[in-house]
């Protein structure tokens, strides 16, 4: 699934501009972070590629065409998201029923549905979960829960909002796992939602926004190497780029290598 | 010493079958310390805080604090105690509730036995030193941002003038500036006034860049009780712990086994690392 902002501007009535003047392309079937420190407007982004806002300026095309009114019903089965607080999106008594909900909805046939829940809670590592109450669960479990739920709609688009910001490390972890896993196996487009940096690392693309504007967008590698970009935008880059910035004297080149390697294979 | 654990047991159900806490002996000082807690979830970190200013009370053994013995039982004086022992919980911000900023911050103060004018006085020089700018002060806390709520938090808990400054995962949800920015508060308190500063964290590169003394839970039990560095350099400890090394320690392994730095102890942060890497190849 393409997703193309052409100079699209954002408010609500009376308020200044939530997003100013944005214009990015994520391409299908790569995974795009968009990076931001709180209140940037990355929420909006999500809102506005869902159609859940519409922009006050500009326009969005999904698949070379033109988002309206009338056809964003159709874009929107395509897209699936996984939000912030893992306990608020549980409607299940089981594990099973959970993953089910969203396909009993779409009335998908009782044999295929049992494929797909058993299909999609091995790929999060959840299958022998299946029949636990989602509530007795850790964060991180819930959240790849949410994951497989989503996954089993099999939509051609997913959006992870800030999945991993309510989650202690261990549980960060897990969901970082999943989705370096996801974007190996599932050709989808995948776009993540972040303040946090690591998880920009296996991206194919990264948009920075900061007060509502785009800062920058590239590959990770010029992104994190970027430190000074990034601290003006209230984040901040990974400590083996700090130190990779440090060694700038040309004896060190064999050891910035390693720190490179590092940086993305750790 | 003015926090004083000796065999402490503590269970919040007569009937539950293991301690939630189990047999804690543990001194802690109100000069010079800065102290990170870990453990699992689940671990006993947030019931040994509580017990750290008598919010709960110990189920058995003897529990001393600021030279006070604490009792398992009701109507005792605990309120100078709550006063020297400031205790903030994790999302503080979901706790404000006054009609400004300002009255958010004394309240504290007030309840202490500040009057009015005094108490305003502390809230304003908390508020300077915490970087609440004067705008801020006479509007509502629930139209701030995460990170300044959670600010307002903290700086109503400083102003009542604790000895002693706990905090329960205060970083977590906060972006990477808010993070930082609370973090060199914390340590600034510390290095200013020598207040003893107790965090309870999961993130190993604040038990690594800031604390002098880390406090393992497992299951009720402390399992370790010292400095950082034995901590870190004990891998298989870690390991039986659960626990990670910080990242930066994680890549100095990967360096040297792969036989481009040498070293004794295990770097912790970025300039230890930084040393290492620049002292080695100089040689």
């Amino acid at each position: 699934m393409k997703i193309e902002f052409r100079n699209v501007t954002f408010k609500y009535e009376d308020d200044c501009d939530l997003l100013t003047d944005i214009s990015f392309v994520i391409n299908s079937g790569e995974m795009t972070s968009i990076i931001g420190p709180n209140g940037s407007g990355k929420s909006t982004i999500t809102k506005l590629i869902m159609g859940i806002l519409t922009p006050l300026s500009g326009e969005i095309y999904i698949n070379n065409t033109l988002v309206t009114e009338d056809n964003i019903n159709d874009f929107r089965c395509q897209m699936g998201i996984i939000f912030q607080n893992p306990d608020n999106q549980f409607v299940g008594l089981t594990v099973k029923d959970d993953i089910a909900f969203g396909l009993e909805n779409k009335q998908i046939e009782r044999n295929e549905m049992i494929t797909l829940i058993d299909k999609y809670s091995k790929l999060v590592h959840m299958n022998n979960f299946l029949n636990h109450n989602p509530e007795n669960l850790s964060g991180g479990q819930k959240q790849r829960v949410a994951i497989a739920g989503v996954l089993a709609m099999e939509t051609e688009m997913v959006i992870f909002d800030e999945a991993t910001s309510m989650l202690d490390p261990i549980g960060v972890d897990e969901i970082n796992k999943t989705l370096k896993m996801l974007k190996k196996q599932a050709s989808k487009t995948i776009i993540s939602i972040t303040h946090n940096i690591e998880e920009i690392l296996y991206s194919d693309n990264v948009l920075v926004i900061n007060n509502g504007t785009i800062v920058a967008q590239g590959k990770p590698k010029d992104i994190l190497f970027n430190e000074s970009l990034l601290n003006e935008a209230g984040l901040d880059t990974i400590e083996t780029v700090k130190l990779i910035n440090k060694l700038s004297d040309s004896k060190y080149e064999s050891i910035v290598s390693d720190l490179w390697t590092l940086t993305f294979n750790m | 010493m003015d926090i004083n654990f000796q065999h402490v047991n503590f269970k919040y159900d007569k009937k539950q079958k293991i301690n939630t806490l189990n047999d804690i002996n543990l001194t802690i000082s109100k000069e010079n310390e800065f102290i990170t807690i870990l453990g699992h979830t689940g671990s006993g970190k947030s019931t040994l805080v509580q017990l750290m200013n008598a919010l709960i009370l110990p189920t058995s053994g003897s529990l001393t604090i600021f030279n006070q013995e604490i009792k398992q039982k009701r109507n005792q004086p605990l309120k100078e105690i709550r006063k020297r022992i400031g205790l903030v919980f994790q999302f503080p911000e979901y706790q404000l509730f006054e009609e400004t900023v300002l009255k958010d911050i004394m309240f504290g103060p007030v309840n202490f036995g500040l009057n009015m004018e005094q108490a305003k006085q502390q809230a304003l020089d908390t508020a300077k030193l915490i970087g609440i700018s004067d705008d801020l002060l006479e509007r509502a806390p629930f139209n701030l941002s995460g990170g300044q709520k959670r600010k307002v938090a903290i700086a109503g808990i400083l102003a009542s003038n604790p000895d002693i400054l706990i905090f329960d995962e205060p970083t977590v949800g906060l972006d990477p500036k808010g993070k930082k920015e609370l973090l060199s508060l914390l340590d600034k308190i510390h290095k200013e006034t020598h207040k003893t500063i107790i965090i309870i964290t999961h993130d190993m590169n604040i038990v690594a860049n800031y604390s002098n003394r880390s406090i393992v839970l497992k299951e009720g039990n402390i399992v370790f009780d010292g400095k950082p560095i034995d901590l870190f350099n004990n891998k298989t400890m870690l390991q039986s712990m659960n626990l990670d090394l910080p990242y930066i320690s994680r890549v100095a392994e990967n360096l040297k086994a792969a036989g481009k730095i040498n070293y004794k102890s295990v770097p912790l942060t970025l300039d230890e690392l930084y040393d290492c890497i620049t002292g080695d190849l100089n040689e």
